[in-house]
């Protein structure tokens, strides 16, 4: 047997409930590793970014991401301040801040 | 943390959402479950004593006292990881959270309850005993203001 986290789904009960409404809404996920969270609420919202300065995380993310997701989901090896002078300001309706204060 | 949020907010739309998640800094719970019964077998600690998640506090009070995000809600919820053995939950700390120290007497008194020495025998099914670290989380919703 595995570990597993969070079966009780307590933790994206709490986010989608303090999300409102993520239909078609813009996501930037700071701290997304390996996607744990992020597949939970992906098929939510309409695009979802997830950065993590982690590469591997990200990319047993990518290996690891639902068939439903590609396109509208994009996992980046990535600083939040990299990220930001990439030029990507002012687009995103929600920041999530995934365990990374 | 106070830049990093600074940043976020360049990111989002105006009047956009911040929504942070973050541990409250309050000792995790180790406890074995064996059926029904809940029995604790002691804390995790953390080698800097949770400080970085005070200095969150600090962050978000930071920004919100400059203006620059307006809180609108926050709560606390549980986030529960559940461990057959505790092997599976040693190589899991030492793989994923990095800082985590399990005390010796905890693991020792998660093994007398598990009925194995030093390492637990189960599943999650039925009535076979497993370790679960119960932590308490806090989550806030954010809107970006003050532009």
């Amino acid at each position: 047997m595995q570990i597993r986290k969070d079966p009780e789904r307590n933790e994206i009960n709490a986010l989608l409930e303090f999300a409102r409404d993520l239909t078609g809404k813009r996501v930037l996920e700071i701290g997304a590793g390996y996607g744990r969270l992020t597949w939970r609420y992906a098929a939510e919202a309409g695009e979802v970014v997830g950065i993590d300065p982690n590469p591997e995380k990200i990319a047993r993310a990518q290996k690891e991401m639902p068939k439903a997701l590609p396109g509208r989901v994009a996992m980046l090896a990535t600083t939040l301040e990299e990220y930001r002078r990439a030029g990507q300001v002012r687009q995103f309706d929600v920041a999530l801040l995934s365990w990374v204060l | 943390m106070v830049h990093a949020l600074e940043m976020t907010r360049d990111l989002l739309k105006r009047d956009g959402l911040l929504i942070d998640i973050h541990p409250t800094g309050r000792p995790p719970r180790v406890e074995v479950h064996v059926g029904e019964e809940i029995h604790l077998a002691g804390h995790l600690e953390e080698t800097n004593g949770f400080l970085e998640y005070f200095q969150a506090d600090d962050a978000l009070k930071e920004v919100t006292g400059r203006g620059l995000f307006e809180l609108e809600r926050q709560g606390l919820f549980t986030f529960l990881l559940h461990a057959p053995t505790i092997t599976a939950l040693v190589d899991h700390l030492a793989a994923e959270w990095l800082d985590a120290v399990l005390p010796e007497e905890t693991i020792a008194r998660a093994a007398e309850l598990l009925g194995e020495p030093g390492e637990g025998t189960a599943g999650h099914s039925g009535d076979r005993p497993e370790i679960v670290v119960r932590e308490i989380i806090h989550i806030a919703r954010f809107r970006s203001s003050g532009r």
